[in-house]
């Protein structure tokens, strides 16, 4: 469940029970009046906290995870995946065409259909913040893997590979 | 299955390995394109995938020809070992299966690699988790990277970046 929704439903249920009735001043006939008024404006303060604050939550939750989105067409290949990206096959049953058309044909295509297939993980390779995919797929007619590596914070693609 | 032999080819590709900071990646740079295109052939590269480590070779040929791509630096353990002696040379593979051009293939015992940075002598060894085998062949195939094989089999690769 993500960070916003869990907020959205704390403040849904812990609001109704905190609020109280309105208090008034026409309420306070008596010292006790009074101070059950003043408890009630406590409380409603209290109340109206936790609504802002839930409601901040709720923003700011909201505001972080549309900050991790990560739109393909906004990422660059480093230079050491590029550098295959102009290989071409000279004969057989693929000639005239790239070894890794993947690199430079569709790329971006290719590469929001594997952030989009399924939930990335910590790159296992330690770089700070880098993510990282293993998605299902096929390639020339081989079944494997699509395996991608994201460096969201410098926008760069530090590794993609197709393996079986 | 891929067995990796030892060929009669004495010569190593000629060229610069190194570590690009940038990319978390290792970079080759051939110094002697005809040798790269012969042994290349003419339909293609594909790759033995070491982790997220490529060790390309040529699809016509079976040649490996160099190593290079992601493998960053915090994911390399320090470590004390001794490089045996390498020969340079050429190295062919056959796989069991029709090799297509662009496809990374797995490679048995070395679908997760361990890096052991030997910082001293500035090695790095990727392996399955085993120790150096000094029964093993050692084949500088490319200048900086030699393959350590056993019985068909490769057991690890060693990477000696230039600084």
């Amino acid at each position: 469940m993500s960070r916003r929704l869990r907020a959205a439903l704390l403040a849904a249920v812990l609001v109704p029970l905190a609020a109280p009735k309105a208090a008034r001043a026409s309420d306070c006939s008596d010292l006790s009046d009074c101070y059950t008024t003043i408890a009630a404006g406590v409380l409603a303060a209290v109340a109206i906290g936790l609504l802002l604050f839930f409601f901040w939550e709720f923003f700011a939750a909201a505001a972080v995870e549309e900050g991790l989105v990560i739109e393909a067409e906004e990422l660059e290949l480093t230079q050491t995946v590029a550098n295959h990206a102009s290989d071409v096959v000279l004969r057989g049953e693929f000639a005239g065409q790239l070894s890794r058309p993947y690199l430079s044909q569709g790329t971006t295509q290719l590469v929001q259909e594997i952030i989009e297939a399924g939930e990335p993980i910590a790159d296992p390779g330690g770089v700070p913040g880098a993510l990282r995919w293993d998605v299902p797929g096929a390639f020339r007619g081989s079944e494997g893997t699509w395996q991608l590596v994201v460096d969201p914070i410098r926008k760069l693609i530090l590794h993609l590979n197709f393996v079986t | 299955m891929i067995q990796f032999a030892r060929t009669t080819d004495p010569l190593a590709l000629p060229g610069r390995l190194h570590y690009v900071e940038r990319d978390h990646s290792f970079r080759f740079e051939s110094a002697s394109s005809d040798l790269e295109s012969a042994r290349t052939g003419g339909e293609g590269e594909a790759s033995l995938a070491l982790g997220t480590l490529q060790l390309h070779f040529g699809v016509e040929t079976g040649l490996v020809l160099y190593a290079d791509g992601y493998c960053p630096k915090q994911s390399w353990r320090p470590d004390k070992l001794a490089m045996p002696t390498a020969a340079t040379g050429a190295v062919q593979v056959t796989l069991d299966r029709d090799v297509v051009p662009g496809v990374g293939y797995r490679v048995d015992g070395l679908v997760r690699v361990e890096a052991v940075h030997v910082v001293s002598a500035r090695w790095l060894r990727l392996s399955g988790g085993t120790p150096p085998d000094p029964a093993a062949e050692y084949v500088e195939v490319a200048q900086g990277v030699v393959l350590e094989i056993r019985s068909g089999a490769l057991l690890a690769l060693w990477l000696h970046p230039e600084p």
